[in-house]
């Protein structure tokens, strides 16, 4: 491995290491920190679509399929068709989901309490990721 | 347009209550019945006694065309913000509309007063803007047309806003129900709005974009742009109820 390929590695088991809390958040809690952050978007955003939500959580539409269909099958939301647009779908938590999220809200914080001090490289790599999806995407157009 | 109060409407209203959402409500034919003469309407008891209760707990609106002096008078109970004349007064942010809006009725009061609607028309004056009512006509429709014909004559045009036997004159550009709503959600800091309303001037706050806002129409019109109804204004109670209900603090309020 050289020094250009290290970062990459870093990368990838950040990568693994999220998804096994992921897994561990949702053996303990019932809920994967995925299905938490988006509890936690709906909760100030009651009746919203899917293309809202998924711009709120800044994630494609349908990356979200999966993740909604889990909760709806736990009952902590609720979807149905909106009256102003039969094609359209209108999200919204149900207070299962909410009694869930106070529930669960300190283990979270208590896991992710120390990732304060680390918000800004955080921020800084997700930008640099994103920066490389765009570019990549303009060189294909 | 679905009904307010079947499952997925009433799981939508629970869900408002773990937010801050502000409350609105139309005054005419939502908080008060419908009656023949304006200066009649009321809002019954047990509508303000279960109002009172839901000021306690959450930010709540009332957003009328009265004026707001009329208005307030009518209330008798202190929501957190009023709004009259179709959203014009009581945001104190628009002093020369309301100066020019002043000029522009009492020119248009005067040419109306010469024309003749006969029996049963009445020119209600509301200081920035006016109010034809024709309710108490007894041939509707021609009248309205006689109406229509003397506004047409107006200068400088008015903004027309038809309503139930009512048609409301305001200066052209002025803000409309949908822009104090928006103004009041951000005043109150509220993530949500819910809105309730009758009538046609209702229409600019359930044909907002803005996806932020629960609308309900009292009475089902498949023309509205409204989400959801309830079929009568006296269901307002069982809807003030359930609102009480789901803000009560022992039910673990956020």
């Amino acid at each position: 491995m050289n020094e250009v390929e290290r970062p990459l590695f870093s990368l990838f088991h950040i990568g693994n290491s999220i998804q096994a809390l992921n897994k561990h958040s949702e053996k303990t809690l019932g809920i994967s920190l995925v299905q938490w952050c988006l509890l936690r978007c709906l909760i100030d955003m009651p009746a919203s679509s899917a293309n809202s939500l998924a711009k709120a959580v800044s994630v494609h539409p349908s990356t979200l399929t999966q993740t909604l269909k889990r909760l709806d099958r736990k009952n902590f939301i609720f979807i149905t068709e909106d009256p102003k647009d039969s094609r359209k779908k209108l999200i919204s938590i149900t207070r299962s989901g909410k009694d869930v999220l106070e529930k669960t809200g300190v283990n979270i914080q208590e896991w992710t309490k120390d990732l304060s001090v680390l918000e800004g490289d955080l921020h800084r790599l997700r930008s640099y990721l994103q920066d490389q999806v765009n570019k990549e995407t303009r060189l294909e157009m | 347009m679905n009904p307010l109060f079947d499952k997925s409407g009433l799981m939508i209203l629970e869900s408002l209550s773990f937010t801050k959402t502000l409350y609105a409500f139309d005054f005419d034919g939502t908080l008060s019945k419908i009656v023949r003469a304006p200066l009649d309407a009321s809002i019954g008891q047990s509508t303000k006694s279960l109002i009172k209760q839901l000021t306690k707990l959450v930010p709540v609106a009332v957003v009328s065309g009265r004026s707001l002096c009329d208005l307030k008078s009518r209330l008798g109970f202190e929501p957190r913000y009023v709004v009259g004349n179709h959203g014009l007064e009581g945001l104190g942010n628009n002093r020369d509309s309301l100066k020019q809006a002043i000029v522009f009725c009492k020119d248009w009061k005067e040419k109306l007063s010469q024309a003749d609607f006969g029996s049963g028309v009445e020119v209600e004056d509301k200081t920035y803007s006016l109010a034809i009512h024709y309710r108490r006509s007894r041939n509707k429709k021609q009248v309205k047309e006689q109406i229509k014909n003397a506004i047409a004559s107006l200068h400088p045009a008015p903004q027309l806003i038809p309503g139930k036997s009512v048609i409301n004159l305001l200066p052209q550009g002025t803000p409309h129900k949908g822009a104090a709503i928006l103004e009041l959600m951000k005043r109150a800091e509220a993530r949500y709005v819910f809105y309730i309303g009758d009538d046609d001037t209702d229409e600019d706050v359930f044909g907002l974009l803005d996806a932020k806002i629960m609308s309900v129409r009292v009475g089902e019109k498949r023309s509205s742009h409204a989400r959801f109804y309830i079929k009568r204004q006296s269901e307002i109670n069982h809807l003030l109820r359930l609102l009480i209900h789901y803000h009560r603090p022992t039910r673990g309020r956020k």
